[in-house]
């Protein structure tokens, strides 16, 4: 049962429907073919009815004819009366093969076998009493002739008994067949009627199951037409045929589609974030060369005119006068040059030595500096600006104040847990745990001697703020401070390959 | 949403119970058809059942109690011995003689003929017909005894002749009177009758009883009736005893007294325990009356006709008995009919 269900789901909607013609043809065939052959064997009984009444007719008759043709011979000895004879005595000898032969219990039939009898009996006194003409023996065939009118006559009365019995009974049976026939044909119309029914329902029904996902199919659809296509729950799949083919394109189509819409939706988020990152990147970057400018005089100025210096220092043979100033022109080129945002840590390095020079000349050599610098990390990439503005803090809250010793700056560059490490260390005064906390909370703050911060430089704040766009604040900004030790600001640089080098 | 499956669901089973109880209408519809169709079969008229022989009855009067219960308990016993009897004539739209029955049997090819018999030459000689064609002939109730029928199934007439003598004399004596006079009524007068009426007159010799004799013969249909009155009639006074020696003298001779109102004055001795017979036993009317077997008779007949084929020949005689049915044992008759209705209708 289970495995025809699963084979006619798999058949194809043109066969379905031959299918259910052929169901339902089918059965009304049957119906009809059954009802039509009842009906006949009831007709062919009822044909049969008085087929007893005619055999016996015709046997009366031909016994009439017989024992006419008998007398006629015996009279004139007639060859037509003769020829009679013979053709009818055949005749009843045929006809009463058809009677029963035996002795039984049924009345009818046992009178059908005394007239078969008799009727063997009266055509062999009857072939005598021929014979006894032919040969002239007038005693005999006279003799015979009387034997055969009495048989004749018995044999009359009991056609005619026994026809009358079967003719009454007969007529019962006819009267009863016919009742029964009449019966049998509002019975017929009845069946006809529910078989109809019961056809029609079966095509409602069988061809139900091919319009009902369809149906579900349009509703779907109209569904999705009034809008809120992600509420829509996909279909069941029922059939394997054209419609259930049809569904599952659909259910794909649908899932499909929401996926998409999904997905453009992520896509959208993610650029909009993208977008505001860039955004602020830029903001911050044109701030910090706003800012930047506004502390320096125009670079480009200078630069031109430090580069005349220096030429003018080696002429005159001034050489330290020619390297500070070149010193200076470089500080100053790197500003120049490098407004794109993105510089390698070496370059970085130079920008501090340059620095360095630059207050060491001013400060008359009071700044140590000095330097440990991983070479296989200095082409990692970072934002520009970053390691100058650190050490310039160290030099102008750190060292600079320091009566008791010399300033000192350390710049080490070195790997640890798969991280680049820039380290600004010195031992100046340092600073409270407040401060670093606020620096750490991208806070802008105030100096403790009053003077804004960031007035003329690129703050701390600052420096964090852009590395923390540039990586995605996935670098590590440290400061340890000890007041009137020291402080070391360590940044550490994930290496990520498409963030870290070129 | 749901609402609309729900209702699909609700729809789609309304749908499929109304097809299946279609379906189930469809069949019960075509099994009553089928039913109907084949319910009538045509009067019974194709049913029987076959036997190997075929015997048949011929009686004096087939219309006699005695004949009809006779063939009734042929027939029966002829059943259980795989042989069919056959009442020849029987419901036929003409009325045979026996003689004419006797043609018709021997021409119809029958196995055998049981035939009440009597003295005639015709008899006798379609009894030779019947022999020469093949066909045995027992005779029953009264002989033929000049013929050459292969066997006899009835009473012993000097025996019974001297029964009867001897219920003459009781009821003579009950009477009383110094002569008594008393009419034997027998039904043809051939030489069973005769022997038997000797035997009474032998019997009743040398009393004072004086003995005589007429014969009712039953020539075409009521005409005993017509002739017991006739003769009755005769006499100027009724005789004081009546004794009849077949069923339907008997009966007409009973129903001749109640008109004459000579109950108690005149003695019936009767034959056979019809109805009538025993109810006037029971009043008073009819002394006293000799019942055959029937039962016994059908059977020897028919045993006869069966050794006859398988031994080739057979006894020629089988006595049988007779029963005595007096006011005495009269009720045990009329309860023992009464019971066999009874036990009928409960059937």
């Amino acid at each position: 049962m289970k495995r025809i269900r699963e084979r006619l789901r798999h058949l194809k909607i043109r066969y379905k429907l031959v299918l259910i013609f052929l169901v339902t043809s089918m059965i009304a065939f049957g119906v009809n073919l059954f009802v039509y052959i009842n009906l006949n064997s009831m007709l062919a009984r009822i044909d049969m009815v008085y087929s007893t009444n005619i055999s016996l007719n015709e046997l009366s008759d031909d016994l009439t004819q017989v024992h006419a043709g008998l007398t006629g011979f015996l009279e004139t000895k007639s060859t037509d009366d003769l020829e009679l004879y013979y053709k009818y005595s055949q005749e009843i000898a045929e006809e009463i093969q058809e009677l029963n032969n035996m002795p039984t219990d049924n009345v009818y039939k046992l009178r059908e076998r005394n007239i078969r009898k008799m009727a063997e009996s009266y055509l062999l006194t009857a072939e005598n009493a021929v014979k006894a003409k032919r040969g002239r023996n007038i005693e005999k065939y006279t003799q015979y002739y009387k034997e055969c009118s009495d048989m004749y006559d018995a044999l009359n009365t009991y056609i005619y008994s026994l026809n009358n019995e079967t003719f009454r009974i007969n007529s019962e049976s006819f009267n009863a067949l016919i009742a029964s026939l009449r019966y049998s044909e509002i019975l017929t119309l009845s069946i006809f009627v529910i078989v109809s029914l019961m056809n029609i329902l079966l095509i409602v029904l069988l061809t139900g199951t091919i319009t009902r996902p369809l149906t579900s199919l349009s509703d779907k659809a109209n569904e999705i037409s009034r809008g809120g296509l992600e509420n829509v729950a996909p279909l069941e799949i029922h059939t394997n045929d054209e419609v259930g083919n049809v569904t599952r394109a659909f259910n794909q189509m649908l899932a499909s589609i929401k996926e998409y819409i999904a997905k453009i939706r992520e896509q959208m988020v993610t650029e909009s974030a993208m977008k505001e990152k860039s955004l602020l990147m830029e903001n911050q970057m044109k701030d910090a060369q706003l800012k930047y400018l506004q502390a320096q005089i125009n670079p480009h100025f200078l630069f031109n005119t430090l580069n005349a210096g220096a030429q003018l220092a080696m002429v005159e043979g001034a050489d330290r006068t020619g390297e500070y100033i070149s010193n200076m022109a470089d500080f100053f080129r790197y500003n120049v040059k490098k407004d794109n945002e993105q510089v390698k840590i070496s370059e970085e390095i130079e920008l501090v030595d340059s620095y360095i020079y630059i207050m060491n000349v001013r400060y008359s050599g009071e700044i140590k500096f000095s330097k440990d610098i991983d070479e296989s990390l200095t082409g990692v990439v970072i934002p520009s600006m970053i390691i100058q503005p650190i050490v310039e803090n160290s030099v102008k809250y750190g060292i600079m104040n320091l009566e008791d010793r010399q300033g000192q700056i350390v710049l080490s560059l070195y790997e640890e847990d798969g991280f680049a490490c820039i380290e600004v260390s010195d031992n100046g005064t340092g600073m409270d745990e407040g401060l670093i906390d606020k620096i750490l909370a991208r806070q802008p703050h105030e100096r403790t001697d009053g003077e804004p911060a960031e007035e003329k430089s690129v703050g701390l704040a600052n420096v964090i703020s852009r590395l923390d766009i540039f990586f995605d604040k996935k670098e590590k900004i440290e400061i340890r401070s000890t007041p009137g030790e020291g402080t070391s600001v360590i940044i550490r640089i994930p290496m990520e390959k498409d963030l870290c080098t070129e | 949403m749901r609402k609309k499956v729900n209702r699909n669901r609700l729809f789609l089973g309304i749908l499929s119970a109304s097809t299946i109880i279609l379906l189930a209408l469809t069949i019960v519809g075509l099994i009553t058809f089928y039913i109907q169709v084949n319910a009538y079969q045509a009067s019974g008229i194709d049913d029987y059942t076959t036997y190997s022989k075929l015997y048949v009855y011929i009686a004096d009067s087939p219309d006699s109690t005695v004949s009809d219960n006779l063939y009734q308990d042929l027939r029966e016993y002829g059943l259980q011995n795989d042989c069919y009897v056959e009442r020849l004539g029987d419901d036929l739209v003409t009325s045979y003689t026996k003689e004419e029955l006797m043609e018709i049997a021997i021409k119809s090819k029958v196995s055998g003929i049981i035939l009440e018999g009597d003295d005639s030459e015709e008899t006798a000689a379609l009894i030779a017909k019947a022999s020469d064609a093949g066909i045995p002939v027992v005779t029953v109730m009264s002989d033929a005894s000049n013929s050459v029928r292969c066997s006899f199934v009835g009473m012993n007439n000097y025996s019974a002749g001297t029964e009867y003598g001897n219920l003459v004399l009781e009821a003579a004596a009950d009477k009383g009177q110094d002569a008594v006079t008393t009419l034997v009524l027998m039904s043809s007068g051939d030489s069973n009758e005769t022997a038997l009426y000797m035997a009474i007159q032998e019997k009743l010799s040398g009393s004072n009883i004086e003995l005589s004799s007429a014969v009712i013969e039953s020539d075409s249909a009521f005409s005993a009736e017509e002739k017991i009155i006739d003769i009755l009639d005769e006499y100027d006074s009724m005789p004081d005893i009546l004794v009849c020696l077949s069923d339907i003298n008997t009966r007409c001779a009973y129903q001749y007294i109640v008109d004459k109102n000579c109950v108690g004055t005149t003695t019936i001795i009767g034959y056979y325990d019809s109805d009538t017979v025993l109810e006037g036993i029971d009043r008073g009317a009819i002394e006293a009356t000799f019942s055959v077997d029937t039962q016994q008779v059908a059977e020897y007949c028919v045993t006869a006709l069966n050794e006859y084929f398988e031994m080739g020949n057979v006894n020629g005689y089988f006595g049988t008995d007779y029963v005595l049915i007096n006011a005495d044992n009269v009720s045990d008759y009329i309860k023992t009919d009464t019971d066999t209705e009874a036990a009928d209708e409960t059937d």
